[in-house]
């Protein structure tokens, strides 16, 4: 029990210093911040499927930017709704299309699924460049909101909701040994009695919906969005390489991943002002993981698979 | 009427080319059970190195293309065994895992060249540039029309290699299954270097050509990883027969879309007609693909 | 044999390509019956399973469980008719402990008591010291009584055992024994594809003999051992 409680010791601290972080740094900080709350949040809703499901989903941007221009659509002059209505209407559109493309979807395998969602993706990405409703190319502005701490706060809120709802429905509910089974053996889940369609279907809902809540709040937060900014291929990149570098399948490996990668990013932006040198280091950031540690950086923490990493890796030297 | 008959031989043209480069992606499939994201990047790069030689030592790129085989094969030969070790390890989920580790190749390569050589077009001019042959109301442009028989001497090369000589025996059985073929003493792990040095070569020439006709930005790879895919899929996942048509397919439904409802739609139109045959028939047109699994 | 049956396949066909794999079987198992398959490899056997169990789906024929018509159900729907399933190679849930795995196998029925069933499978099956320990990392020995415990943690009232006993231990061989008596005992009806000889005799009622597709011959132990259509399906001559 020792570790329980020094577990609760060490969750209490954290959210003490997130919950205080913009009190005590710049607001430069305070963004920096806020950006690596919504990876950190992206990545867990790709971990559901990616993860838990075991089915790499290369679309996932595509919910972003759905969450995105709902509530870019919504809050335009046309609309003018106020942001936090927007938010359930963002999470249902993307949660319904989910559900709507999932269960054909899904029966794709491996390469097949991870080929599916990415064509699906480029679908929307194209729509949105062609549509009136979305600006086409020319993008949509949104109301500005210049209030650091709200957007902060509204992220914190989001990612630890999110990270909180993933923990209970995957590692403590039902719905994760279901997920689990059927990622390792989707014919056995199916003799135990478990509908793997469904449940597939499920959880890609939860993930795109989850993915639409910080698009909608991203939005809001940068009020401009264009295509390419909300639902770039470069997005989903993203997450699965901070999935992949967190910890696979991992409760919260892709906060790990989304903290160390996004402030890799920024330090980027802040030293050569460019990314093209940070996109080829998300690629060897990939090819060590998969070669070196492919339980992500969370493994570095048991001894056991430690021990494996480094086996791994006199073995991999080839 | 004409621009219709223009616009399929352009789209023929340009298919022989994306048949290139799918047939060894196909390959690499067949063989290593390996779906490459980095096929986009290999033809990316092979437009670069048919740029930079030509302007550098000031040759034709035509001139060059064995050299380009040659450094694009050695490359393969090299990092092949890396990529067979992931596809055989007993991880989680190997097929992911090597995915995920070629689109990391991927995008080693993409950020590299906007590194190197930023977003800059490069033009890759030959001697064929802008030629034309006229055969009635037609205008065949010349640089495509080499472009095509280059790749469909490939093509035919890969074919008399695969079902003429040993080793295509050996490539065979070994698509086949691994385990049995290396009881029957194929040196499977040279024999899959072997396959995915012919993949990468063939692929970098097949950049060279796209590079003489479209010219090359580091953006233009994830393209032609779609363009892989939509053939792949369209003619079965590791099947070789089904390239050539599906690739025909490809090269005139672009030309079409974007002659005829405009090259903004040519996108939605590729990548919407993948996703739907991926729903409605995921063993490709032709039903010989493999399913592949996780 | 006056009860109904639990189970009942009634000209059940199954072809690959063109290839028979199972055709035209009837057969109908009694409630707490234990009836063992037996032939040759390639006989259709594992092909019958998984007919039973819904991961493939009969060409013609009707399959009924506890006189219900569950011809062309998903597996999920006929397991949550009370049917549980092993497979010839372990389809173990690689990535979690034998203590998950349990878990996992009731997550469609009894939730709540899971944990204290669980606890009582893995005593049963002599597991409770590798609970901890991932599938993945189990001898073959123990991957098969993991598989046999996933299906008695369902409790189903029909259970197909797809030659649980192949290379294992004796003593793990008397483990599963025990398991099958005990749980035939509280109600359960078994079918069971071995090669075993001395375990289908520890057990079994009656044996059906199958031989490309079709059950040749159906009877007790003494009874097949006298049969010649038994010694042809094993010894390929044929009539």
């Amino acid at each position: 029990m020792r570790g329980t409680a020094a577990r609760a010791v060490l969750l209490a601290a954290v959210a003490a210093a997130l919950l205080a972080l913009p009190l005590w740094t710049s607001s430069y900080w305070t963004r920096i911040a806020t950006g690596a709350l919504m990876w950190a949040g992206l990545a867990c809703s790709w971990n559901i499927v990616g993860g838990y499901a075991g089915y790499v989903n290369f679309g996932h941007a595509a919910f972003f930017g759905v969450g995105a221009y709902s509530t870019a659509i919504l809050m335009g002059y046309d609309h003018e709704w106020p942001f936090f209505l927007t938010l359930p209407v963002g999470l249902a559109v993307a949660a319904a299309l989910a559900a709507a493309i999932g269960a054909p979807t899904l029966r794709l395998r491996g390469a097949y699924f991870a080929i599916a969602t990415w064509a699906f993706a480029e679908v929307l990405f194209e729509l949105a460049t062609l549509l009136d409703v979305t600006g086409g190319t020319g993008g949509l502005s949104l109301p500005p909101l210049l209030d650091e701490r709200f957007f902060y706060y509204t992220m914190l809120a989001a990612a630890a909701g999110t990270y909180a709802l993933a923990y209970v429905l995957l590692e403590r509910a039902r719905f994760g040994y279901r997920l689990k089974a059927l990622r390792d053996n989707e014919v056995a889940a199916e003799t135990m009695g478990i509908d793997t369609t469904r449940v597939k279907v499920q959880a890609f809902a939860l993930s795109a919906a989850l993915a639409a809540l910080f698009g909608s709040i991203y939005a809001y937060w940068v009020t401009f969005i264009d295509p390419p900014s909300v639902m770039g291929g470069d997005l989903t990149d993203q997450m699965v390489v901070m999935v992949l570098l967190g910890g696979l399948g991992h409760p919260w490996g892709p906060a790990l991943g989304a903290a160390a990668l996004y402030l890799v990013n920024r330090f980027f932006w802040a030293t050569w002002g460019d990314t093209a040198a940070y996109i080829a280091l998300l690629g060897i950031a990939i090819g060590a993981v998969v070669l070196f540690l492919p339980d992500g950086l969370v493994s570095l923490g048991s001894g056991r698979r430690r021990r494996g990493a480094l086996r791994a890796l006199i073995g991999k030297l080839w | 009427m004409d621009l219709f008959l223009q616009t399929a031989i352009n789209g023929l043209l340009i298919g022989g080319v994306f048949a290139a480069f799918s047939l060894g992606f196909q390959l690499a499939f067949g063989v290593l059970h390996v779906v490459d994201f980095a096929v986009g990047g290999w033809v990316m790069l092979g437009g670069y190195a048919g740029y930079w030689g030509s302007t550098l030592l000031g040759v034709d790129p035509f001139l060059l293309l064995p050299a380009t085989f040659a450094l694009f094969a050695a490359t393969g030969y090299l990092l092949g065994p890396l990529v067979y070790r992931v596809r055989a390890t007993r991880y989680a989920r190997p097929a992911l895992m090597t995915l995920a580790f070629t689109f990391g190749l991927f995008l080693v390569m993409r950020g590299g060249a906007l590194t190197f050589w930023g977003f800059d077009t490069r033009a890759v001019s030959t001697v064929a540039s802008g030629e034309n042959i006229r055969i009635g109301p037609v205008v065949v442009p010349l640089l495509r029309l080499i472009a095509f028989l280059f790749a469909a001497a490939l093509a035919l090369g890969l074919f008399a290699v695969l079902y003429r000589t040993r080793l295509g025996l050996a490539i065979r059985a070994t698509a086949q299954s691994r385990e049995y073929a290396g009881l029957m003493g194929v040196d499977v792990k040279r024999l899959s270097a072997l396959v995915y040095a012919l993949y990468t070569g063939l692929t970098g020439v097949a950049g060279v050509l796209m590079a003489a006709i479209y010219s090359v930005t580091p953006e233009t790879g994830l393209r032609y990883t779609l363009f892989a895919f939509f053939v792949a899929v369209l003619a079965g996942l590791g099947s070789v027969g089904g390239v050539l048509a599906a690739a025909l397919f490809l090269g005139v439904l672009e030309a079409m879309v974007a002659v005829y409802v405009g090259s903004s739609y040519s996108h939605l139109v590729v990548f919407g007609t993948l996703y739907l045959v991926l729903l409605l028939s995921p063993q490709g047109i032709l039903r010989r693909g493999a399913i592949a699994e996780s | 044999m006056t009860a109904a049956p639990l189970l009942e396949l009634v000209g059940v066909h199954r072809a690959f390509g063109g290839i028979q794999a199972v055709r035209g079987v009837d057969l109908a198992v009694a409630p707490q019956e234990i009836v063992g398959i037996i032939g040759p490899n390639g006989s259709g056997k594992s092909t019958l399973f998984n007919l039973i169990s819904g991961v493939l789906a009969p060409d013609a024929g009707r399959i009924r469980v506890g006189g219900v018509d569950v011809t062309g159900w998903k597996p999920h729907r006929i397991a949550r008719a009370g049917v549980g399933r092993t497979f010839q190679i372990p389809a173990l849930f690689e990535h979690m402990t034998v203590l998950e795995n349990l878990r996992a196998a009731s997550v469609e029925g009894e939730w709540r008591t899971a944990p204290a069933r669980a606890a009582r499978v893995l005593d049963l099956l002599r597991l409770a010291a590798v609970r901890d320990t991932l599938a993945a990392d189990l001898s073959g020995g123990q991957q098969k009584l993991l598989e046999l415990g996933r299906v008695l943690m369902r409790e189903p009232r029909l259970i197909l055992l797809d030659e649980a006993t192949a290379g294992v231990h004796v003593s793990v061989r008397q483990v599963i024994l025990d398991a099958v008596k005990a749980r035939r005992e509280a109600g359960a009806t078994f079918l069971l594809i071995e090669h075993d000889m001395e375990f289908i005799r520890a057990v079994c009622d009656r044996i059906a003999v199958m031989n490309f597709g079709e059950i040749v011959a159906v009877g007790d132990f003494e009874g097949l051992l006298r049969d010649s259509r038994v010694m042809q399906a094993y010894l390929g001559r044929r009539t």
